[in-house]
């Protein structure tokens, strides 16, 4: 009996959480804290990613991660600071497109001076980097980043080029 | 040295205090028995009462080294004044010559091997995170704190009471020693059962059996409880068989009391409640003695279920939380908790005895290879004592299944080791107990075990003595240690740090809210994902278009059960003619699941979601009380690709319009997110590289609000800056 009212009275305190809540502080939004125009760093999916395009990157409805391109896809960049820049990128060669073009040879150009190769790069995800020489990217003024592959997809329908599937680029440190 | 002897003194004060202790209890009830028996069983009893004491200390914030080193004096004192320190004469018929040397070869080697890790510098993944995590917090704030970012805050702490003491003047590796005195007490009491019960051969193999079980060794030198919790279940069978034996009513005392205990040790051992009292009522058929034993394990069960329940509204707590809905710990997160545990990373349970004898590997730890003869023990329940060694080993691993990690087998293994040991041929059994003897050395584990199971290396007396730098073996050993040097070096006292994986904080003075450890973290969580998942981000919106009506309730519910489904809501809006209806004060917001939550779909914030608890249930909703009523034509609710939506209906307006629309991402998500862990006063990050945000924390810094402090290993901690510093930069 006295274990049964202990118990009871162990459920009746169990739920003192109320059921109607108060409106809570109104949050405020921060969109000024994203870059204006464009940062040392961009990733499709990001509102402002079109802004980084200059040419050679099909256009997409906003909301993909990531975005095909053509050949020589061409980004602009600003960085703010001098320091040690590594240029990184992330992109796919997918399985159906490598079959047509086999081994694929991907060259980076800064401010139109190459920095990089990367030669016959297999199908699938690649993650790459390399540093920036010292003195090649404009501070605080757009640097501009064009990616080359050697060869491209050509669709039969409508003759499309494709290079890449572009997932991001940028400086980092 | 010098630390050594501090290490030594944390560990000899914890003991003697409840050793003392014991004694002064043992001795008034008056029970017969052994030396060896009254020692052993008198510390076991001592250790729960004085866990208890420590527990009200804690209670009452008096954890100061000078109480605990002091009180162990007093109780000595009493116990000597009292005589209880004087001990039994009976002894039990020494072991043969051959069986003591063998013995004192074997587990002299493994002794050394299990001491020098105990006193060399915890690296354990659970000891030093929160066991040791949340000792030394209630150290630094001289008592027990609900710890309410910290689901293992509210597990029953037995064990730990013993080890704040320790901590007190030995720090870590004392309250490591502490629980390493069970790994020796458990195969002695193992022993003295058997020797009472006229075997004392099977009792030595037994006994070893459970000590060279690699498992038990580097759990037993670990902050852990896993080796305490086997020794004071072992007890309870052993005093109950002993009861069974004299029916001496003192001997019921113990058994409450350890039966108690071993619910404050770990809640999965709350099964020897019912296997206590159901054996002394099988046995005796009447009620006084059950209430004896139920009465005195209360005494050790209350004040855990007391505390959850004013601390975290759930006298189980951290489980059973649909039972008892709290704001601490989510529902969803126990059941998904609970489904990882009973699974891990195997494929297929049938590769569990594989992995628990051998591998070792995704179970934590291996018994030994010997154990994979485990089935030939259902030969013992040819004889009534086999039978009952074979129905306490089914009690103490019904629990296993609730987490299949090879330490959560030890309750029960003394009593299969013992069932083994019972064989009809003594001799195959000394020579399996040879065979596992080489097979349990560390240096034979390498040859067949996985290499990344957990287990001892080697014996380490440079660590041990601290002639290697514990500073050095610590950041060797545990990945999460520098960065925690850094935090404590640069996190001022009362702020705190976000991060996704636990670290550890046994070694680091702020608070780590740990993602996964709260519903408080996994809010924080949510909106960090919600500001960089594509599925998470607030994109979608789904419209409710009606004619215009006066309304004082709106409410939306799902219509359907969808048990997979979990839904939840950016933000929910309200509109006449196109323009929003700016939120009163006085309006009011109700959720039928994690209600407490329901605000997070009104505060504005684009990265915080309202979070159902539950799968979908046709009816739950989520509903503003507008207080009076206010003409509405269209209700708006802001979510993200990874909801469904068809089936989420406005209620009372059937025949409103539903349109879903797709829209850009809004821009601030990431500093959105940081406000959130800011206005929950958590002011700092460690990430470590491979964790999905980490490049774009780095990458990103302006758009989150951060500055880099430093980096240690594959860790880094950043500074969230407050929004007035981040306008200063601006300028």
């Amino acid at each position: 009996m006295k274990a049964g009212i202990f118990a009871v009275l162990l459920l009746s305190s169990c739920t003192p959480v109320p059921q109607w809540y108060s409106i809570p502080t109104q949050r405020t939004g921060r969109p000024e804290t994203e870059p204006v125009g464009v940062g040392s760093f961009m990733t499709f999916g990001d509102r402002q990613a079109s802004e980084y395009v200059v040419a050679d990157v099909l256009a997409g409805s906003g909301t993909e991660v990531w975005r095909w391109t053509n050949q020589k896809p061409t980004l602009k960049f600003v960085v703010i600071e001098a320091g040690r820049w590594s240029f990184q990128t992330a992109f796919a060669l997918p399985e159906a497109t490598w079959q047509q073009t086999g081994p694929v040879t991907l060259r980076v150009f800064v401010n139109d001076q190459l920095i990089a190769t990367a030669a016959n790069l297999p199908a699938g995800r690649h993650e790459l980097r390399w540093p920036v020489p010292a003195g090649l990217l404009n501070l605080k003024e757009e640097t501009i980043v064009r990616l080359e592959v050697d060869k491209v997809f050509v669709a039969e329908a409508d003759n499309a080029r494709l290079g890449m599937i572009l997932e991001n680029a940028g400086f980092v440190k | 040295m010098g630390l050594i002897l501090y290490i030594s003194l944390g560990w000899l004060v914890t003991v003697t205090g409840a050793y003392a202790l014991g004694r002064m209890l043992w001795s008034r009830l008056d029970i017969r028995g052994t030396r060896d028996e009254a020692i052993a069983f008198s510390f076991l009893l001592g250790a729960a009462a004085y866990s208890l004491v420590i527990f009200f200390l804690g209670i009452v914030h008096l954890y100061y080294r000078g109480i605990f080193l002091g009180l162990p004096a007093v109780l000595l004192l009493v116990a000597w004044r009292m005589g209880a320190l004087k001990l039994p004469a009976e002894r039990f018929a020494p072991l043969p010559r051959w069986l003591r040397w063998s013995v004192g070869v074997v587990g002299g080697l493994f002794g050394l091997l299990y001491l020098s890790n105990a006193l060399a510098p915890e690296i354990s993944p659970d000891g030093s995170t929160y066991h040791l995590g949340l000792v030394a917090r209630y150290y630094r704030e001289r008592g027990m704190v609900p710890v309410h970012t910290n689901l293992y805050a509210a597990l029953s702490q037995g064990i730990e009471m013993l080890f704040v003491s320790a901590f007190s003047i030995g720090r870590h590796s004392s309250a490591a020693l502490v629980h390493c005195t069970f790994l020796f007490l458990l195969p002695w009491m193992m022993l003295n059962w058997a020797r009472r019960r006229g075997m004392p051969i099977p009792g030595v193999a037994a006994a070893l059996l459970v000590f060279l079980a690699p498992v038990a060794g580097i759990d037993g030198v670990s902050a852990y409880i896993d080796l305490a919790a086997a020794t004071v279940v072992f007890a309870v069978f052993a005093l109950l068989d002993r009861w069974d034996e004299t029916r001496e009513g003192g001997v019921l005392l113990v058994i409450g009391a350890l039966v108690g205990f071993s619910y404050g040790v770990k809640y999965t051992l709350a099964v020897s409640v019912p296997f206590a009292l159901g054996w002394v009522f099988w046995k005796e058929r009447k009620l006084r003695p059950v209430l004896v034993v139920a009465a005195c394990a209360a005494v050790f069960i209350a004040p855990w279920m007391i505390r959850n329940t004013i601390w975290w509204n759930n006298p189980v707590a951290p489980l059973f939380n649909a039972w008892f809905p709290n704001p601490y710990i989510h529902q969803w997160f126990e059941k998904e908790y609970k489904a990882g545990m009973a699974r891990y990373a195997l494929p297929s349970l049938w590769a569990i005895p594989f992995e628990v004898t051998f591998r070792g590997a995704n179970l934590a730890g291996r018994l030994g290879p010997v154990f994979l003869l485990a089935p030939l023990a259902l030969l013992s329940l040819r004889h009534a004592v086999g039978r009952r060694l074979m129905l306490a080993w089914v009690v103490f691993t019904a629990t296993y299944f609730t987490n299949i990690g090879t330490r959560f087998l030890l309750p029960g293994l003394p009593f299969l080791a013992l069932a083994l040991a019972m064989l009809p041929w003594p001799r195959l059994v000394l020579a399996g107990v040879a065979i596992h003897a080489v097979l349990s050395w560390p240096t034979s584990i390498k040859f067949y075990g996985d290499k990344y199971g957990w287990r001892l290396d080697k014996i380490v007396w440079r660590e041990a003595l601290r002639v290697k730098s514990e500073e050095a073996f610590l950041s060797a050993q545990v990945p999460t240690y520098p960065i925690t040097r850094l935090i404590d070096a640069h996190v001022p006292a009362g702020r705190r740090v976000y991060s996704f994986q636990q670290l550890a904080e046994a070694y680091c003075s702020p608070e780590i809210v740990v993602a996964f450890q709260s519903a408080q973290g996994e809010v924080l969580a949510h909106s960090i994902h919600n500001a960089l998942r594509e599925d998470r981000k607030p994109t979608v919106q789904v419209r409710y278009t009606f004619s215009a009506r006066p309304l004082a309730l709106v409410r939306v519910a799902v219509n359907r059960d969808w048990p997979d489904a979990r839904w939840s809501v950016h933000e929910m809006r309200i509109f006449h003619q196109g323009a929003e209806l700016p939120r009163s004060p006085h309006w009011r917001v109700h959720a039928d699941s994690a209600g407490e939550q329901a605000s997070l779909a009104f505060d504005n914030s684009l990265t915080t979601r309202w979070h159902a608890d539950v799968p979908w249930r046709k009816g739950d909703g989520l509903s503003m009380d507008l207080g009076s009523p206010l003409t509405v034509d269209e209700v708006v609710l802001e979510s993200s690709p990874d909801q469904p939506w068809e089936g989420i209906v406005l209620d009372g307006i059937p025949d409103a319009k539903i349109e879903r629309r797709v829209v850009p991402p809004p821009l601030g998500l990431r500093r959105a997110a940081m406000e959130e862990l800011l206005v929950r006063n958590v002011q700092y990050i460690a990430a470590e590289a491979g964790e999905y945000w980490f490049a774009d924390l780095q990458n990103r810094r302006d758009s989150w609000g951060i500055e880099e402090i430093g980096t240690r290993g594959t860790m880094r901690l950043y500074r969230i800056l407050a929004n007035h510093e981040i306008q200063k930069i601006r300028k």
